[in-house]
């Protein structure tokens, strides 16, 4: 996973292992950190969404999830 | 005048508004390599071809002569030629009044998955213009074949949303 942010002032890249995140381990620990707090989805819809992702980057390669370009010319990019 | 190679990519490249370095990514290739094609230094592989096309949403034959038939917004694919749901996108478009720009890619497998499981895609514009959108129903025409830009809205507040099937 990549994540790219671009303005005036910042060129950053952000490179995240994206089957650690992924994975059964990975989204387990996270909802771990949420514990008690009640934030959509669910650990068993994200492990669903993480199949998803996975399986679509497996078969098709590397593809960019959202873009956002805002008005003050700042971008953000998350490539999975 | 007919454009060459290199300028047919780089015009659809330009209108599914990726950047070269977006191309190269998504072909594993250098941006580099890109720039060369677009400027018609080198070609790229024939191994390539029809992923490029792919991506750039015409046919080999249409990328390599230059002829490309008008497309329709909506189109329907005959059975032989439809594409496995695992390799389709499900595009979104925001334009916000504001000037901000939202695009999203969803793959559609993903958003089968997720509207089997009684979720719902995250509202990224925020706007009312998308809460509306039944996702069950661009499966249904999906599987019937139904491809290309099903949905546009423009919202009473100048927001424009698009929604594509690729």
């Amino acid at each position: 996973m990549k994540i790219l942010i671009r303005s005036k002032e910042t060129n950053f890249t952000l490179r995240l292992p994206t089957g650690m995140l992924l994975n059964r381990a990975g989204i387990g620990l996270a909802y771990g950190f949420l514990k008690g707090k009640d934030i959509p989805p669910t650990k068993e819809q994200a492990l669903i969404i993480a199949k998803g992702i996975r399986d679509f980057r497996r078969r098709n390669g590397p593809w960019k999830l959202v873009e956002v370009y805002s008005a003050d010319e700042e971008q953000v990019e998350i490539w999975i | 005048m007919e454009l060459t190679l290199g300028k047919r990519i780089a015009m659809l490249r330009r209108q599914k508004e990726l950047r070269q370095e977006d191309l190269a990514q998504m072909l594993e290739v250098s941006p580099q390599a890109v720039s060369k094609w677009e400027n018609d230094q080198t070609c790229p592989d024939i191994s390539l071809l029809p992923r490029l096309a792919e991506i750039l949403g015409v046919t080999v034959d249409e990328l390599l002569s230059g002829k490309t038939e008008v497309q329709p917004a909506v189109k329907l694919e005959p059975v032989q030629q439809r594409k496995d749901i695992k390799d389709m996108i499900l595009r979104i478009v925001v334009d916000s009044a504001a000037g901000d720009r939202v695009r999203a890619n969803f793959p559609l497998a993903l958003v089968q998955l997720v509207t089997d499981a009684g979720m719902e895609l995250p509202q990224i514009s925020g706007k009312e213009a998308l809460s509306g959108i039944d996702l069950k129903q661009i499966l249904e025409l999906v599987s019937h074949g139904v491809v290309g830009n099903l949905i546009e809205v423009d919202s009473a507040d100048g927001d424009v949303v698009r929604i594509f099937v690729e």
